[in-house]
């Protein structure tokens, strides 16, 4: 009986610390998951910034932008990063890759400072694709991104040769 | 008593600058003052609230589970501070996330959890949480802020190399007042040295 003591005070600390988390938790939630929904509106916009700032260097008109040569899109895809699943999303004029942000991921934070908007994620659109190579510390992160570009890519050329044959 | 834990927390014993305690995040988080600051008040909230429920509930841990009780109510903590942050300072958590849910292995916490707040009464040990915590913090906050002005003239300051270099440096300087003011307190009073 003796025995079962430090077994018995274990289990009831760790279901009374257990029920304050939970408490804790139930508190925070709702505000951090606005904060999230916020932060990923927030890459977003800077997609859609960088698609409005290139339709303008190409000064196009309203009338070119509804052609499916220049269609402005903005699509989202999910694969598995390092520490679980990654929303990826692309924004595309035609078959041209405008820019490139991640917004949402669960890749270990001091690794994934590659998918700031100020780090190597601000080179698509940029550079050539094939010119974009990983990042060393970040390998496994950021291979996924630029896999998941690259089929992003493939899928918006295809659709534009299609979009052609139509016309 | 809090003049004694003061002057041991803050000075002679510090955590961060004599005990080389908690390194880790100090290092890393010092980049700037509202990341270092951002930390400290964490790390503190962490050690506070972990040394007062231990100092609480010491009578009744049995020896042979007392480091997974203090594990588990460190783990605890650490995880309200991250859900708080999380909540109600996002940006900031954002820059310091991966050192704020690492302060659940944090030395620092652990060793003055076994070493006072499981042994001592429920005043001393929230007095030594609460003064280690100032000690912690004016030497994080403190090497932020002089990164964080350094790098204005020289940018390796926020470097990994240049945090080495400083805390070194600072290090030195800390060795020499301490020597000097041991020094003072020696010629002053022989026998009070003898005592120290």
């Amino acid at each position: 009986m003796k025995a079962l003591v430090p077994i018995l005070v274990l289990t009831v600390a760790a279901a009374l610390l257990g029920s304050l988390l939970a408490i804790t938790a139930h508190f925070t939630t709702p505000k951090i998951e606005e904060n999230r929904m916020r932060a990923q509106e927030i890459e977003l916009e800077g997609l859609r910034v960088l698609l409005n700032s290139r339709i303008e260097e190409l000064d196009l008109t309203e009338i070119q932008l509804t052609e499916c040569h220049y269609r402005a899109e903005i699509s989202k895809t999910t694969s598995r990063g390092y520490g679980g699943d990654m929303e990826i999303a692309t924004a595309f004029l035609g078959s041209s890759l405008v820019g490139v942000r991640v917004i949402s991921h669960r890749e270990t934070p001091g690794f994934a400072d590659a998918l700031d908007p100020k780090d190597w994620i601000s080179s698509f659109g940029v550079r050539p694709l094939d010119e974009i190579d990983v990042v060393s510390r970040a390998t496994i992160t950021t291979r996924t991104v630029l896999e998941a570009v690259r089929r992003q890519e493939a899928q918006q050329i295809e659709a534009m040769a299609g979009c052609s044959d139509a016309e | 008593m809090l003049k004694k834990l003061l002057r041991r927390n803050l000075w002679s014993q510090n955590v961060a600058a004599v005990q080389l305690l908690g390194l880790c995040p100090l290092l890393a988080v010092s980049n700037s003052v509202a990341n270092a600051s951002g930390l400290a008040i964490a790390s503190a909230f962490v050690l506070i609230g972990s040394a007062t429920l231990v100092s609480l509930m010491r009578r009744f841990i049995p020896d042979v589970v007392r480091l997974p009780m203090f594990v588990l109510v460190i783990a605890t903590f650490t995880t309200i501070a991250v859900l708080i942050m999380e909540a109600f300072a996002f940006t900031l958590y954002m820059q310091i996330a991966l050192f704020m849910q690492i302060i659940v292995t944090n030395c620092m916490i652990l060793g003055r959890i076994t070493q006072v707040a499981s042994q001592e009464k429920f005043t001393i040990a929230i007095l030594d949480a609460v003064t280690t915590s100032i000690g912690f913090a004016i030497v994080l906050v403190g090497f932020g802020a002089i990164r964080e002005l350094t790098s204005q003239v020289v940018p390796l300051a926020l470097d990994p190399t240049g945090a080495f270099l400083i805390f070194g440096l600072l290090l030195a300087a800390y060795q020499l007042v301490d020597r000097h003011v041991e020094g003072v307190a020696q010629s002053d009073s022989p026998s009070q040295a003898e005592a120290r």
